[in-house]
Order: C-alpha cells, then structure tokens, then sequence
C-alpha cells in the first residue's frame, strides 16, 4: 500500500522451530556494521524497517516485519530479493513458507499473503518527501552552508563564479 | 530519537470496527496528481498533535490466531512525552476502545490509557532497525534541509535569467538561506 509516496507492509511471520539462536546472531551482526545492508541503502528507496521477534526473544515464535519505503510497489521487494538475497536468507529462512529471495516471484506472493498493510500511517515529514529526496537534502545541506560561508562578503561577480562552482558540484543533490 | 511499538489484543467482535475506524481517520493520501496543493492532502490526526513523528503505524495483526493492534512510531522526543500525548487524543481513546485495555473491557479514559500505553509490559523491542537517516537527526532539521532543497532548485530553474547582481541577491533573499544567514 501506498500512502503520499510512502510505501508500507507490515507482515508476520511463524517461525520454524529452534531458529532463536540463528535470528539472534543475525540481529545482532546486523546491529554492529552496515556493511551487509549498504547495497540496500545505496538505492535510496528503503526509509525504514523493523524486525521484533514475539513474543520475546528469548522463545519466539513469530517474526512481525515492518517497512516503509519510496518508490513503486511492484519493484520494492523484488529489488530487495534480488540485490540482498542472503540477507533475506538470513532472516526469513528462519521462517515457514519461505520460499527464497530467488526468483523473487515466490518472494512477492509470499509478502502479499502475510502482508496486513496499515490501518493508518502518517509521517511529519513534509508533502512530496521520498526517501531519495530526503538523502539528497541531507547531502546538499552542508555544501550549501560552505557556500554560504565562503560568500559572505564577495562581490556579485565572484559570486556568480562561485555560484556556477557549486551547481557543478551539487547539480546531482537538487 | 524514540522508538516504541505496543501490541494490545482487540476485544472479541471489534475487530471491523476497528479496522473500518483507522481506515476511516483522515490519512496521509497520495495528492490527486503531481500538481495538487499541499491542502488537497488531509493531515494525519496525529500530524502537529503528537511530537514531531518520522513514520508511525496502526494496524490489526494476527499473532497466533488473535487479533491484535500493533502500533510503532519513531519519533523525536522521549517514549513518555511521545505516549502521554497520544493517550490524551480522542482518536487514540476511540482506537483502543476496541481494545481490551482496562479489566471489564469497558473503554479506558484518558488516564487509563495513558497507563496502558506507559507500561512497558505492553512495550516490544525490535532486535533490529534499519533506517536511511541518520537517527541524531529531528523531523524538524529533515524538513528545514527539504526546504533548503527546494528552494534551491527553484532558484538554480531561473538563474540563468539573472545577472550577478540579481542572482546574489535573490540567493540571500531566499528564506532557508536567511535563516542560515542569521544563525
């Protein structure tokens, strides 16, 4: 489902048996570096997601996935099946019906069964915000405040040079 | 930043209602076209009530053949603060009315559910969270550098019609480079 131009699922998951262990070094890796996830991050699509196993961690049972994302519906979780399929081995091979990240057909028919979508969802982000935007705005800001810095005080004429400096820099981020 | 998710089992024969009911609230809809004005876009109504809120969901799960309300926010600001502010909204008291929240499942009050949401028994941690923006940012400073965006790629659309002394100008007009202006 989409909302504004944030996408949402929200899936739960049974887990196989005897699978707390695996999830919890899974986790817990996952926690320490963001190396396996980069290629995930440097999409600039994914804005959020969040695993919670349930009961507890300690003799869980289900595993309640959440996500929130921009961009198109039909490629979000192919394309995550596809760029990560060991991390999506990692975590929902732990999982009953996983059918594997690949082909990411079974993934999708697998995420459209359990997905619960949201009842209501809101985020104060402002109107039109993507997560790309987001990465470019964040990126933009601090060569703009340099920019700023550096001009303070120079003639209209250096600032025109500047100006078209810096647009070649950041024309990507605008 | 907070992070909080809470799960409450909804009350046997609630949960249409329910669902008709958060799929009733005004939400953040998708604008009509690429053109539509911010206002044709109805407000969450929790957006300017609550903390300034990342991304926040309700929705009704089923975890082990019952239905339960699943609710996570990641928000700036304390869980408390965060919370304590939901409880005191109709709409949240309305939500968890369809929940059993109080001993008979008659629907809480404001203080009830306040209590209910505070709990940290009702509270679950998420082992792990992936997000794209750094979390020591603020809703606030992601909208300020969206802005900053914005108005910067307006400017850079019309530059090429400005001479140097109106393109000066005009950068400094600029409301987001005021602002940096007069830190």
């Amino acid at each position: 489902m989409t909302y504004r131009r944030w996408g949402a699922v929200t899936t739960v998951s049974e887990l196989k048996r005897h699978q707390q262990l695996r999830l919890r070094a899974v986790f817990a890796l996952g926690n320490m570096t963001t190396i396996a996830i980069r290629p995930l991050l440097k999409m600039r699509i994914i804005a959020l997601a969040r695993w919670t196993l349930w009961p507890d961690d300690r003799r869980p049972t289900h595993l309640l996935f959440e996500t929130n994302w921009s961009g198109s519906d039909q490629t979000y979780i192919p394309d995550f099946g596809r760029i990560m399929p060991i991390q999506w081995q990692s975590i929902w091979g732990a999982t009953v019906g996983f059918p594997g990240a690949v082909p990411t057909t079974g993934l999708v028919d697998l995420v459209d069964v359990l997905d619960a979508g949201v009842g209501h969802f809101w985020t104060d982000y402002d109107n039109g915000a993507t997560t790309q935007t987001v990465a470019q705005a964040l990126a933009l800001r601090p060569e703009v405040e340099r920019f700023v810095q550096d001009t303070a005080g120079a003639s209209a004429a250096e600032f025109h040079q500047r100006w078209h400096e810096l647009l070649l820099k950041v024309h990507r981020l605008v | 930043m907070g992070e909080v998710l809470i799960l409450t089992p909804v009350r046997p024969g609630q949960v249409q209602s329910l669902r008709v009911y958060l799929n009733g609230l005004p939400r953040d809809a998708t604008p009509a076209g690429p053109g539509a004005p911010p206002s044709a876009v109805p407000q969450s109504p929790f957006t300017g009530v609550l903390p300034p809120t990342h991304f926040a969901r309700f929705v009704v799960i089923e975890l082990d053949q019952r239905p339960q309300l699943l609710f996570s926010s990641r928000f700036d600001g304390t869980v408390k603060e965060y919370l304590r502010a939901l409880a005191a909204t109709a709409e949240a008291q309305v939500i968890w009315s369809h929940c059993q929240v109080t001993e008979d499942g008659a629907a809480p009050d404001h203080g009830q559910l306040e209590r209910h949401l505070c709990d940290p028994g009702h509270q679950f941690r998420s082992q792990y969270v992936v997000g794209a923006f750094p979390t020591q940012l603020s809703v606030h400073q992601i909208n300020a550098a969206l802005t900053l965006r914005a108005q910067l790629s307006r400017l850079a659309t019309r530059a090429a019609g400005l001479d140097q002394w109106a393109l000066a100008h005009e950068f400094r007009q600029l409301p987001a480079i005021r602002q940096l202006l007069s830190r």
